[in-house]
């Protein structure tokens, strides 16, 4: 009897200092109410939504997974982590996200620890590979345990089902989902709290072609409505059409962060033109010594060091015949490769 | 599908006056709701008391009622003797006892296990991200399942207890065996009982976030318990052969297994046992060191 007693004090004691302690000053201001008409976008839900990474440092033992990583995430913007396989995205990730400690540094939402926020749902949806779902559960009711749990009414639980387009199967148990019905759900998970701050890991990973425009169109329209949308893959072309800034890791390292236009251009490659033309010496000989010429395929050639209007009015000047004159700007893929080469080795 | 994720009514009736604590644990009772793993214990628990019934009914007829003729002659005093102090008032208060605990000795492995299933599960189904993601305060995770598992455990107890009230007076009146059920050796043994699920269901919990390898967790767990008793009693009486001390047989009580087996048994466990609020001191040790280490260690690792 005693030591029910003591347990039940001890209990209601921890009880009455965390409901002081947990509850948030004020009630959440819920933007886009049930008249809200459709489509229409709102404001970010509360707070702001910068993401920042400050000298984030992750080692295993002698293994350094992060070193010294420094990049923001704006609101308003989808901002693309890319890396090979390994290079660190998830651990970065994860950390942001409360779910493993750094070893130095900081990463932060809106200024604070994701375990500082005071109910991250709101604030924060994440989509990580490994944030699944009991195979026994139904979709429906994994969603409904993360509304329980953060407090949001449970029939947001059918709203963010629909969103995905998940209405359907939401009953059946998830072991029966394929891999990118499972992808949507963790999408659907994210999107509970209508928050302002996306983080998503990989999740193109086992969508379809339509799920994967689906997907784009839906990263698009968040970052449009004044969002941030941070998001990791190791595959560029998930993302070339979407992103707005870029920030390119590997092997744990900042290799280059800014907008997509400034990450192609800091490439400091040489200006590289392709021509096809039978008298490739005597356009060598025109160009004079600032342009070096090297074999390329099928009897074309690489310029370097002059433009392609220089090449054409060379050209012009010595009568030769020219096929083809293409000037080869880096594509994204070209950066990225080149970007993640030397370190990723 | 849509992308407009911004018209919600449920959303705008999000009211959140309540403490994380309180969510949380209505999302772990959620959990196990939503699985069969609460039929499967559900099933286990009805099984598991009608075999103890069952068990306990035959034992305590043969001490009421020895077939004398068939004891070999040197033990048919011995049986009588027992027959004549089972027959008591005291006898009768402890053979109801007994029947209404029946089925707490696998009735509390499965409060056990179920604990230790509530934090491995999501590990092994890969929801501890999901979960940390929701609420990001490990510490009221563990405190919330502790509180589940607890919740769920006093349900076994009580689905137990009830079969057990049901069937206790039939059973009592065929042996002609008259005492209250309301007198105070079989509502200690129930209370105790009810405290003993709802520790090891706690424990459980403790002992499931020290591992990530549900399979490896669940073994330990059984180990500690099925293993514990016959363990930890072999153990002390080979010592008790070397140090003839009396606190030798006693010792057997840090025990998990042990120090639950002298919580709820009237009387003495066995021979040198200590008294049963020994063992109920024990258990509550090991409880509160269990849940406490456990949550630490949850606390801090990486998911």
């Amino acid at each position: 009897m005693l030591i029910l007693a003591a347990l039940l004090l001890i209990g209601g004691g921890i009880y009455l200092y965390t409901r002081r302690s947990s509850r948030p000053a004020a009630a959440p201001v819920v933007p886009g109410g049930a008249t809200r008409p459709a489509g229409v976008p709102a404001p970010p839900v509360e707070g702001p939504g910068r993401i920042e990474f400050s000298g984030l440092t992750k080692r295993y033992g002698t293994v350094t997974a992060i070193d010294g990583l420094t990049f923001a995430a704006e609101p308003g913007r989808v901002t693309a982590l890319l890396g090979p396989n390994g290079a660190g995205k998830t651990t970065a990730l994860r950390i942001l996200l409360g779910l493993a400690s750094p070893t130095a540094g900081t990463a932060t939402i809106g200024g604070q620890p994701y375990r500082g926020l005071a109910r991250p749902i709101r604030r924060v949806g994440a989509v990580l590979e490994s944030s699944g779902a009991h195979r026994g559960r139904s979709g429906r009711d994994h969603l409904r345990v993360i509304c329980r749990a953060s407090g949001v009414p449970l029939d947001r639980a059918d709203e963010v089902l629909n969103v995905v387009g998940l209405s359907e199967v939401g009953r059946r148990p998830v072991k029966g989902y394929s891999l990118g019905m499972r992808q949507r759900l963790s999408i659907a998970a994210a999107l509970i709290g209508n928050p302002n701050v996306l983080v998503l890991d990989e999740p193109a990973n086992g969508l379809d072609p339509e799920g994967i425009r689906w997907l784009r169109d839906l990263l698009r329209s968040l970052a449009d409505q004044g969002r941030t949308v941070l998001v990791s893959s190791h595959q560029l072309a998930d993302l070339a059409a979407i992103a707005d800034d870029l920030v390119v890791i590997a092997r744990g390292r900042l290799v280059a962060h800014g907008t997509v236009g400034s990450v192609v251009q800091s490439l400091a490659r040489p200006h590289r033109v392709l021509v096809r033309t039978p008298e490739p010496d005597r356009l060598r000989a025109e160009l004079g010594e600032s342009a070096a010429v090297m074999p390329a395929a099928d009897g074309a050639v690489h310029i370097v060091g002059v433009d392609a209007i220089a090449i054409g009015e060379a050209a012009r000047r010595a009568g030769i015949t020219v096929h083809e004159l293409t000037s080869e700007a880096p594509s994204l893929e070209d950066v990225f490769l080149e970007l993640t080469r030397g370190v990723a080795q | 599908m849509t992308t407009s994720t911004v018209d919600s009514a449920a959303l705008a009736r999000d009211n959140h006056t309540r403490t994380r604590w309180h969510w949380q644990v209505q999302a772990e009772l959620m959990k196990v709701r939503t699985t069969r793993l609460w039929w499967i214990y559900l099933v286990g628990v009805v099984v598991f008391t009608a075999w103890a019934l069952l068990r306990n009914g035959a034992t305590h007829h043969y001490e009421l009622y020895p077939p004398l003729d068939q004891f070999p002659p040197d033990e048919r005093a011995e049986a009588a003797a027992r027959a004549v102090t089972a027959a008591t008032p005291a006898g009768h208060a402890a053979i109801a006892a007994d029947m209404l605990t029946s089925g707490q000795f696998l009735g509390v492995l499965l409060a056990l296990l179920l604990g230790v299933l509530i934090v491995t599960n999501e590990y092994g189904q890969q929801t501890a991200a999901a979960t940390f993601l929701t609420n990001p305060h490990r510490g009221s995770v563990v405190v919330a399942k502790m509180v589940a598992a607890g919740a769920f455990a006093v349900l076994f107890w009580a689905i137990s207890t009830i079969i057990d009230v049901i069937v206790t007076p039939f059973y009592l009146n065929s042996q002609h065996a008259s005492t209250p059920l309301t007198g105070w050796v079989p509502v200690r043994s129930v209370l105790l009982s009810l405290l003993a699920y709802v520790m090891w269901a706690v424990f459980g919990v403790g002992l499931g976030s020290l591992f990530r390898n549900q399979v490896g967790a669940v073994v330990v767990a059984m180990v500690v318990y099925l293993g514990g008793v016959v363990t930890a009693l072999g153990l002390v009486n080979l010592i008790y052969l070397v140090y003839h001390h009396m606190w030798v047989l006693k010792a057997a009580v840090i025990a998990p297994a042990v120090a639950s087996l002298v919580m709820s048994t009237p009387g003495r466990a066995f021979d040198g046992a200590p008294a049963q609020w020994v063992g109920l001191l024990v258990m509550t040790g090991y409880t509160l060191l269990f849940a406490t280490v456990g949550a630490v260690r949850l606390r801090r690792r990486d998911i």
